[in-house]
C-alpha cells in the first residue's frame, strides 16, 4: 500500500490538479487554445466553460482513482503487471482528458465565431529591444554542482570498484526489497553516474531554453507584461536549479550504497520526500506565477487596455496546442494551454532537439547494459 | 524601447521596423552606442522572417542610424546620426512635395500644416 500511496501522492494528484486547473493558470488572452481579448476572460459563459472543464476532468480523475483502487489489490504480487496496469490507466486518463480538452477547444472556437469583436482588432506584436540584455535566468553555472557530484560519483565508483559486490540490486520495491539485479561490470556500475551527467546536461539545456524562448508581451499592456515575463522566467529557472541539483545529489545515495553501508530505506525516503516537495513547490509556483507570469502583480493597472487583442495567431496553433509556423524563426515558445514552453514544430531544430534528448535517454542505458 | 508592429497594416513590416527604430532614436529612447537585438533574436521575438529584419537593419545601416559589427552585434550609431547635409535637404524637399501638394488639394491651409508639423516636433521633445 505504501507504493500506491507514493505513486498517488507524487504522480497522480499533481497530474489531476495540473489538468483541472490549467485553464485558470494560462494567460487571460488564451482560453482553451483560442485567442481572445483579455476582458472576455471574465465573461460568464467563458467562466462557465472553465468550471465545466474542471468538473469534467475532476470526475475523470475520480474514476481513474477508483479504477486504480479496484485493480491494484488483484496484482499485488507482481510488480511488472502492476506497472503495466498503472501505465494503462494513466494513458487512458491522458487520452480521455485530451478528448475533453478538444471538446472545449471546439466549443471555444464556436464561441469566438459568434463574437466578431474578438477577431477584428489590429494584429499587434510588441517587443522590447533591451529584453535580451536583462537577467532572464539564473546562471547555468549553478549546475556545476550537479556535474561535480556526478563526476565525483564516477571517480568514487572506480576507486571503490573492488568493494562493490559481484551482483548488486538496481531496483527496489516499495518495501525496500531488491526487485532487479545487475552483474558487476564497469558499465553497470557507471550507469547511474552517467545518468546523473545526462540529467544535469538536460537541466542546463532547460535553463538555456528558458532564456532563449520567444519574448511574448501583451501589446495592450507592454510595460507590465514585460516585467511579468521576466519574473516568470527567473522563478522557473531558480526552481529548476534547486530541483535539478537536488535530484542529482539524491540519486548519489543509491550509488553510494553500493560500497558504503547506507540503509536503502534512507535514500528511498529521501527521494520520496524530495519528490513530494518538488511537486508541491511546482504547483505553488504555477498558481502564484501563472503562465507567462500572468498571475504576478506588478505596478498599477492603469494604462492597460484589456479590450485590445494581441496578435491572433490561432491559425498556427494546430488543435490549439501544437505551434506550427514556418515564418517564425523561433524554436521555443510559451505553451498556450499549460505552464511552460513548447516547440515551433515547423522548425527542423525542434525535431533534432527532441530526437537527441529522447535518443540519449534511451541510448545510455542501452549501450551500457 | 518597445517596438510595436501591425501585421494588418498596409506598410511593409520592414518599413514599420525601420521607422520605429528611427523614432526611438529621435525620442532618445535609443541612445548612441546602445545595443539592439541581433537579427535572429529580433526575428524570433517578433515571429517574422529573418530577411525582413535583415532588410530593415541593412537600410538603417546604409542611412547611418546603426552599425553592424561582426563581434559587438548591432548598435545605434555611437557618434550619433550624421547631421543633415545638402543631399538630405534635397531628399526632404522631394519627400514633402507630394504631401504638401495633396494637402493643398484638400484645402489644408499653410498655418494648419505648419501647426501640425510643430505639434509633431513637440511630441518628440516631450517624450525625450
Amino acid at each position: 500500500m505504501m507504493g500506491l500511496m507514493f505513486i498517488f501522492l507524487t504522480v497522480l494528484i499533481p497530474v489531476y490538479i495540473m489538468t483541472m486547473f490549467i485553464p485558470y493558470w494560462t494567460r487571460k488572452t488564451e482560453s482553451f487554445g483560442v485567442t481572445m481579448p483579455e476582458d472576455a476572460y471574465q465573461q460568464e459563459n467563458v467562466r462557465q466553460m472553465r468550471r465545466r472543464y474542471a468538473l469534467s476532468t475532476g470526475v475523470l480523475s475520480l474514476l481513474t482513482t477508483i479504477g486504480l483502487l479496484v485493480m491494484v489489490p488483484n496484482y499485488k504480487e507482481d510488480d511488472v503487471v502492476l506497472g503495466i496496469v498503472f501505465a494503462c490507466l494513466v494513458s487512458a486518463y491522458m487520452v480521455v482528458s485530451f478528448i475533453i480538452y478538444l471538446y472545449f477547444h471546439a466549443q471555444m472556437k464556436k464561441l469566438k465565431q459568434l463574437q466578431p469583436g474578438w477577431s477584428q482588432k489590429a494584429q499587434l506584436i510588441t517587443v522590447n529591444t533591451s529584453f535580451r540584455k536583462q537577467k532572464l535566468t539564473y546562471s547555468s553555472l549553478w549546475y556545476v554542482i550537479g556535474f561535480v557530484i556526478a563526476i565525483a560519483m564516477i571517480v568514487l565508483s572506480l576507486v571503490k570498484y573492488d568493494a562493490i559486490p559481484e551482483r548488486f540490486a538496481t531496483q527496489y520495491d516499495f518495501a525496500g526489497n531488491p526487485s532487479s539485479w545487475s552483474d558487476k561490470s564497469y558499465s553497470s556500475v557507471l550507469m547511474m553516474p552517467l545518468m546523473q551527467v545526462y540529467m544535469t546536461g538536460l537541466f542546463v539545456l532547460i535553463n538555456v531554453i528558458i532564456a532563449k524562448s520567444k519574448q511574448q508581451i501583451n501589446a495592450a499592456d507592454a510595460e507590465r507584461s514585460l516585467q511579468r515575463n521576466i519574473i516568470f522566467r527567473r522563478r522557473w529557472s531558480l526552481f529548476m536549479i534547486w530541483m535539478g541539483n537536488g535530484l542529482v545529489a539524491l540519486l548519489s545515495l543509491p550509488q553510494l550504497s553500493l560500497f558504503y553501508d547506507i540503509n536503502i530505506k534512507w535514500s528511498m525516503w529521501g527521494i520520496i520526500g524530495f519528490s513530494v516537495l518538488v511537486v508541491v513547490a511546482s504547483i505553488v509556483l504555477s498558481i502564484t506565477t501563472g503562465q507567462g507570469g500572468s498571475k504576478v502583480k506588478v505596478g498599477d493597472a492603469s494604462g492597460g487596455d484589456a479590450s485590445g487583442l494581441d496578435r491572433d495567431d490561432d491559425e498556427y496553433w494546430k488543435l490549439g496546442i501544437f505551434y506550427f509556423n514556418r515564418n517564425d524563426p523561433s524554436i521555443f515558445i510559451e505553451k498556450r494551454f499549460g505552464i511552460g514552453w513548447t516547440n515551433n514544430w515547423a522548425h527542423p531544430v525542434s525535431w533534432i532537439f527532441m530526437i537527441a534528448v529522447i535518443g540519449l535517454a534511451v541510448l545510455i542505458p542501452f549501450l551500457l547494459s | 524601447m518597445f517596438l510595436t508592429l501591425d501585421l494588418e497594416s498596409e506598410d511593409p513590416i520592414y518599413t514599420q521596423l525601420k521607422q520605429q527604430i528611427i523614432a526611438g532614436i529621435a525620442k532618445k529612447e535609443l541612445t548612441p552606442g546602445e545595443a539592439l537585438p541581433s537579427v535572429r533574436a529580433l526575428a524570433s521575438d517578433l515571429g517574422i522572417n529573418l530577411h525582413t529584419v535583415n532588410k530593415a537593419y541593412q537600410q538603417l545601416k546604409q542611412e547611418g542610424f546603426i552599425l553592424i559589427h561582426r563581434q559587438k552585434g548591432v548598435v545605434v550609431h555611437p557618434e550619433g546620426v550624421a547631421k543633415a547635409d545638402e543631399a538630405y535637404f534635397q531628399l526632404l524637399e522631394k519627400t514633402l512635395h507630394p504631401i504638401i501638394a495633396e494637402s493643398i488639394c484638400r484645402d489644408v491651409s499653410e498655418e494648419t500644416f505648419i501647426k501640425l508639423c510643430k505639434d509633431i516636433y513637440q511630441t518628440y521633445k516631450s517624450e525625450a
